[in-house]
């Protein structure tokens, strides 16, 4: 459900930004989330990271899987 | 309060109930029958053919669970790049992608029903990403909870047998017979009460005091119903069901309080009649309903009695309240929103009084079993019920067993793990944020909007509702930092899939054994003591394992009040 005291005070007067801002060119911007095209190479290698991250937390549950096989 | 506005409420309570009553039975037969038949539909054997799935194949518990994740990670990754890539997608409203972080925060909480939200919807995420990405694992993250419980059910139906059901066709039949076709009627009764469904981008107006306001739209009819109806919880707008647009009037709310019940409270009848007792179902029905109706009672004496100046002045507790749903409205809602694991609410949880406030936590930390979420309540409810058989046989030297299943050293350890895994996540997570230097700076500098012990309630809410994939928030934490985002993301994988390989690791468990035939040392289980007694056992449970992060927290803030 909902997020943040911040995001609350964004509610009443929310719209949409433009996707040509650049991250961080006002409030919103920054309290919602979205992504500047400054960070966009930065942001190639944040994916990267996340990626492997999840592959490697389904894998923990995976061997986790494995352990409870020999209980 | 008035006295007739506390008849509305009990009203309100009392023709819930009556719906529940008429619903659970032709609902919780219809489920047997579902998962119990051998006949396939003719879109579900196109859509085995296109997975190339053997229907007819019975999996062991071990493929049933590789089908679970598997299925999970392919809906996180597939999410996680709708989020990214919104700017080249069509009715993206002109929004760029999401952050990488808010993206796998909101990838996984989508997939784990969890549907925790750290963005301003309206303002983040456009059509597209909303009906193709979060609307769809409204369905199928609540199809696999139901399914996950449907196997642990074969597990005590079954004899002598090494599987429990075939994954992809329990998921296959849940999302088409069930969740679609009820989802499509409630919609239409919620675009009937005032609930938007339109594709128009946001409108600007003028308002009377000259200025200007945008008000948005969009599709939200059509994931309000399955929002609820799957427990899912993630609002299309970021006031979640508080908005008029998707919760215009008390009868909706009634609608989704229903929507969000109709499914946990059928499934112990399922139970009952796959197991051949329904006696056993009731006996479970029985313990869900004393814990929702005990604590429902608890919110709403603790904001009915709240006090202070400018409750005495509005002439009730209603900061952060809707008028049009009251106080009794309100604490239905967010207590049937925190006792399932749907996370939706009406009003803000951080405006509640530190006790009422609390038991949306206690709600949470009790495991989501009073009803519980789609499937996830029911089977967190059976293991306390099997923690509960081996503790009464131990005190009265009765013979460990449950439904002619013997619970032995095995048995026993895969349900004690599944009680640790949660608390663990939820009180490792805020420990750690709270404890590691550059973290806890973080987080006390940006997250934290109230310092003291209210500020330690929100943290510890936050990882709660993450851990056990509830979504809701206290309101007063600004989640959209590195560390959130990542921590709660990691403790909503965890807290989703972790548990759900003991339950599997138990059906193949219990599935594996013959039936035992009930003797005199036999542990009655559809009679009352039985009902006392698994009360009891979740109730000490959740009271051992969380007091005293409570006590430095809401209550704490309560007793000093």
């Amino acid at each position: 459900m909902l997020g943040t005291r911040q995001d609350r005070r964004h509610r009443s007067t929310a719209q949409p930004c433009s996707s040509r801002h650049l991250i961080g060119c006002c409030s919103r911007c920054r309290s919602s989330g979205v992504a500047g095209h400054l960070e966009s190479e930065e942001n190639l290698v944040f994916d990267v990271f996340v990626v492997a991250g999840v592959l490697a937390l389904f894998g923990v549950v995976a061997l986790i899987a494995k352990g409870v096989e020999r209980l | 309060m008035d006295a007739g506005t506390v008849w509305a409420g009990i009203a309100q309570v009392a023709t819930l109930v009556l719906l529940l009553v008429l619903v659970h039975r032709p609902l919780g037969d219809g489920m047997a029958r579902m998962y119990s038949s051998l006949r396939h539909m003719r879109v579900e054997r196109g859509v085995y053919r296109v997975i190339g799935v053997d229907a007819d194949a019975s999996q062991s518990w071990q493929t049933y669970l590789r089908g679970v994740l598997l299925f999970s990670l392919v809906g996180v990754l597939f999410v996680y790049a709708l989020e990214r890539l919104q700017a080249v997608l069509p009715y993206g409203l002109g929004l760029p992608g999401m952050t990488p972080a808010l993206a796998f925060n909101t990838a996984v909480s989508f997939v784990t029903n969890t549907n925790w939200q750290n963005y301003s919807p309206e303002a983040t995420v456009g059509y597209t990403v909303q009906m193709a990405g979060y609307a769809v694992q409204n369905f199928v993250s609540a199809a696999v909870g139901m399914v996950v419980v449907i196997a642990l059910v074969r597990g005590f139906a079954a004899r002598r047998s090494g599987t429990i059901g075939n994954f992809w066709v329990d998921t296959v039949r849940t999302i088409w017979r069930l969740l679609l076709p009820a989802s499509f009627v409630f919609a239409i009764i919620l675009i009937a009460g005032g609930v938007v469904q339109n594709f128009l981008d946001p409108t600007t107006v003028h308002t009377l005091a000259g200025g200007t306001q945008t008000i948005a739209g969009g599709p939200a009819a059509s994931q309000e119903a399955i929002k609820e109806f799957g427990t899912n919880g993630g609002g299309f707008f970021n006031a979640n069901s508080a908005h008029p647009f998707e919760n215009p009037q008390a009868w909706t709310n009634l609608v989704e309080i229903f929507l969000m019940l109709a499914i946990p409270f059928s499934l112990p009848r399922t139970f009952g009649v796959m197991v051949g007792d329904k006696r056993q179902g009731y006996a479970i029905l029985a313990v869900m309903g004393i814990l929702f109706l005990v604590s429902l009672s608890a919110m709403s004496i603790a904001e009915l009695g709240a006090g202070g100046t400018a409750t005495h002045v509005a002439g009730a507790a209603m900061e952060g309240k809707e008028v049009r749903f009251g106080i009794l409205g309100s604490t239905l809602f967010n207590t049937t929103s925190t006792v399932t694991s749907t996370g939706a609410v009406n009003s803000m949880m951080d405006s509640y009084t530190p006790l009422g406030g609390m038991m949306a936590m206690l709600n949470m930390m009790l495991g989501e079993i009073a009803p519980g979420g789609t499937g996830s309540g029911l089977y967190g409810m059976l293991i306390l019920a099997v923690i509960t058989v081996f503790i009464a046989g131990l005190l009265v030297g009765r013979t460990p067993e449950y439904l002619g299943k013997r619970i032995g050293s095995r048995e026993i350890r895969l349900a004690a793990l599944y009680i640790l895994v949660t608390p663990t996540l939820v009180l490792v997570g805020t420990a750690v944020s709270l404890v590691i230097p550059g973290v806890r700076e973080q987080v006390l500098g940006t997250s934290i909007f109230n310092p003291g012990n209210h500020g330690l309630s929100e943290l510890l809410y936050a990882f709660t509702s993450a851990a056990n994939n509830n979504g809701s928030a206290f309101g007063g934490l600004t989640g959209n930092t590195t560390w959130l985002n990542s921590a709660l993301a990691v403790a909503m994988l965890l807290g989703r899939f972790v548990p759900m390989v003991f339950v599997l690791a138990l059906a193949g468990s219990f599935a594996a054994q013959d039936k035992v035939p009930a003797t005199s040392g036999t542990l009655p289980t559809h009679r009352p003591l039985f009902v006392v007694l698994l009360t009891g056992i979740a109730v000490i449970v959740t009271a051992l394992t969380y007091f005293p992060v409570l006590a430095l927290g809401p209550l704490a803030e309560g007793l000093v009040r």
